[in-house]
């Protein structure tokens, strides 16, 4: 099997690579997607969209008293609650009731029962405290939770690597199915915007000055606007009318050396999966001056005959948005259109083969993830 | 999944040493590295023993060779250690020679600093280094060393509390088995902080005296750091056949509890799913076990679960055990690559290295951990435990190559 193929050594791409290797399809059969947006509850493209006048997009927060009727739920946080409420949503979906593997993918985990317990030890100088906050801020919660709530003994895991914590989790979920064919997975991620995250980020200069989610990508300064969400997938290997679409690939690389590496990597995913004009493409751009310019070339070379949109001014910028994106083009291959709301033109009428998602986090991580319609 | 995967390199700092040998040289000599924290700056330490790695910051950075013009956490620092000591030991010269990748598990990440950061910024939002707070996600550390090594073909940061690491070395396998890597760097890194130290102390599992793992009259844990990782590679990379194999991963399992946050159950389902599944893989009945390097951190609920656990699979037939937390306290995330460490140094050295201040049986059973250094010992299966909050269960097994 030597030499390797120069590139598989070099890139971030090995894992990628892989993809078409597998013989077995992997289908997602149900999803649930708590959002900035109206997505919970209906297995659909929302109608209408909500727009910010600030740069701190919040989830709309399911009723719990309907969807998470449990004691435990008063002592969770926001995100804990967002977390297992879309985790159980799916689940119910998917008419499995014991998911084969619980795979969660978390770029902060629980911040604010961090913040809660660091405020707390600081302000008691560390004597006598209540484990409370200290017992939910483990970056495994929303997992762990999941299985305490199902009663699920099965494989459980949480990937907490930046803006690839999603992508990461998606590749455990596909080396699962690669070895067990006949299972399902539930596959996730989830994060928050804390009071305390969202002035750090303001301070590190991630937030945008121009207040607003409408006309994000014309902003002409640098940071961005935050967001959160928490999103699950149902994944199988399982052919059924009742499949949403079909997952394909997810390619990650990082810290690329300069523009023309990022338009080789893109290039390579481009000619490996034969991207076409059938196929429309989903840019995580953030309207951030500095960051969206890393990979223009990239688009202008390799996209120009496709139909392309944009996904962030739905959900804010965060480290697993690539999770929302995901939910976001199940749908629109599910549906067979393109919401007016995530496209540039004024008018769109395109029923799209495949969805290929390309986002970049900072301008440090970067991912592509292909859906194909069932 | 097929191929074996071979342990060829190793790498550790702890409370006992901040090298392999050392480490090897403290467990011969039964040294703990128990004692009065001295380093972190806590309130707790006149009442709470830890065992911290008996460097400054700036110690530790010179001996990580990260460049000094920038700012680390200790938990980044720590994690270097170990890991460019793993890829030494595999005699690895050029890192892109072979698709590589670097999975590192930490449980608080960067929390060093971020509590530092917090004491002016909780006053005062406008107030706190900054630099303090850029390296607290947990992704910093690994992406760190990963830079530092020329890792680029995949990064991945684990997080499923103390069996973390367990889960790094785990998803390493997989990506050889698969065929989707040919070496991997896995394990973990945890530095000791106020935050960590004060969520167990609220916890009341704490031991204010050293503590004393399988006893009847154990307390609690004490808190430790460090870093271990092992370098895992395929049995078809070229050159392995005149390497040092310390062992091989023949069988893993990651379960879950599935019975409460931080609690693990009585019946101690999760446990005896990850040992029973571990040696399902490995094809491995419970009498071929010859060791168990226990998860035993000396409170009194995992250590009565996890016996529970060897009595359900092993009743009377249990092999020996042995909890090492006596030496390097509970190091969090880093926990599962230390002990593989260890694991595979008892492997490699036909060693069982004593649990440390052992006394009284436990009422429930009539097991007893390994109380004095065994040599010469035929070990050909080990299994490596780490249980962790959230019900994460991880067992690792190693056998002689």
């Amino acid at each position: 099997m030597f030499p390797i193929p120069a590139r598989l050594r070099h890139s971030g791409g090995a894992i990628g690579m892989v993809a078409k290797k597998f013989d077995m399809e992997i289908y997602i059969r149900s999803a649930s997607c708590i959002s900035p947006q109206p997505t919970f509850g209906a297995v659909a493209l929302p109608s209408d969209i909500k727009t910010f006048s600030e740069n701190k997009l919040l989830s709309i927060e399911p009723d719990y008293k309907t969807h998470l009727n449990i004691p435990s739920a008063r002592r969770m946080s926001r995100l804990i609650k967002m977390g297992v409420c879309a985790a159980l949503s799916c689940v119910k979906d998917s008419g499995v009731n014991i998911p084969d593997a619980i795979i969660c993918g978390t770029g902060l985990g629980c911040m604010e029962d961090s913040e809660k317990f660091l405020a707390s030890m600081l302000d008691n100088n560390e004597q006598t405290l209540s484990p409370t906050s200290f017992i939910f801020s483990t970056h495994n919660t929303v997992a762990a939770q999941i299985a305490l709530l199902l009663q699920c003994n099965n494989y459980n895991f949480t990937h907490t690597h930046r803006g690839l914590s999603f992508e990461n989790s998606l590749m455990d979920a596909m080396i699962f199915l690669n070895d067990q064919p006949q299972s399902n997975v539930l596959v996730g991620a989830t994060d928050e915007i804390s009071n305390a995250s969202f002035r750090i980020l303001e301070r590190l200069g991630g937030i945008s000055k121009e207040s607003g989610s409408s006309a994000l990508y014309e902003k002409q300064t640098s940071g961005t606007i935050a967001g959160e969400g928490s999103v699950f997938f149902n994944l199988n290997s399982i052919n059924d009318k009742n499949n949403l679409a079909k997952f394909i690939a997810v390619e990650t690389f990082s810290n690329p050396e300069s523009e023309v590496e990022i338009a080789e990597k893109i290039g390579t995913f481009v000619d490996q999966h034969k991207i076409s004009s059938g196929d429309f493409i989903l840019l995580g751009n953030n309207g951030d001056v500095n960051g969206d310019m890393i990979y223009k070339s990239a688009i202008k070379n390799h996209f120009s005959h496709n139909k392309t949109g944009m996904y962030k001014h739905l959900c804010g910028d965060y480290h697993t948005s690539t999770a929302f994106a995901f939910w976001l083009g199940t749908m629109i291959l599910k549906e067979q259109r393109i919401p007016q709301y995530m496209s540039s033109e004024k008018s769109i009428t395109f029923a799209p083969e495949r969805v290929l998602i390309l986002n970049h986090y900072k301008g440090r991580e970067f991912s592509l993830l292909l859906l194909e319609r069932c | 999944m097929q191929g074996k995967v071979y342990i060829t390199g190793l790498g550790i700092i702890s409370a006992i040493g901040n090298t392999v040998d050392e480490s090897f040289q403290s467990l011969l000599a039964s040294k703990t590295g128990v004692g009065k924290i001295t380093i972190l700056k806590t309130a707790l330490s006149e009442t709470h023993p830890g065992a911290e790695v008996k460097k400054t910051n700036e110690e530790l950075r010179a001996m990580s060779g990260l460049p000094q013009d920038k700012y680390f956490s200790r938990t980044t620092l720590l994690g270097m250690i170990a890991a460019r000591q793993a890829v030494l030991s595999a005699k690895i010269e050029n890192i892109k020679e072979l698709r590589t990748g670097f999975i590192s598990a930490t449980s608080v990440g960067g929390m060093d600093r971020t509590e530092v950061f917090y004491e002016e910024f909780s006053k005062d939002n406008t107030r706190g280094h900054l630099r303090d707070v850029i390296t607290h996600d947990c992704g910093e550390s690994t992406e760190a060393i990963a830079l530092q090594l020329g890792i680029k073909d995949y990064v991945d940061t684990i997080s499923t509390a103390c069996s973390s690491s367990a889960n790094a070395i785990m998803l390493g396998a997989k990506l050889i088995k698969q065929g989707k890597l040919d070496r991997v760097i896995a394990g973990g890194t945890d530095a000791l902080s106020r935050f960590t130290l004060n969520g167990f102390n609220s916890l009341m599992i704490l031991d204010k005296q050293p503590c004393q793992p399988f006893d009847e009259n154990r307390r609690g844990l004490n808190m430790g750091e460090g870093a271990g990782f092992i370098v895992l590679e395929s049995e078809k990379n070229p050159g392995i056949d005149n390497k040092e194999i310390f062992g091989e991963l023949t069988g893993y399992a990651n379960t879950n509890d599935a019975y409460h946050q931080t609690a693990s159950s009585p019946d101690a389902k999760g446990a005896i799913m990850a040992m029973t599944q571990a040696m399902q893989m490995a094809k491995l009945s419970p009498d071929q076990i010859d060791y168990i390097n226990a998860h035993g951190t000396g409170t009194p609920n995992n250590d009565l679960t996890e016996e529970t656990a060897f009595n359900t699979i092993f009743g009377e037939h249990i092999p020996p055990f042995s909890s090492t937390k006596g030496y390097t306290g509970h190091t969090l995330a880093a926990a599962g690559g230390i002990e593989a460490v260890f694991s595979l140094l008892a492997l490699k050295h036909g060693l069982i290295f004593p649990n440390l201040r052992y006394e009284t049986m436990m009422k429930e059973f009539h097991f007893s951990p390994v109380t004095e250094l065994k040599r010469q010992v035929q070990l050909k299966n080990v299994i490596s435990n780490s249980f962790g909050f959230g019900g994460n269960n991880s067992s690792l097994l190693f056998s002689k190559a």
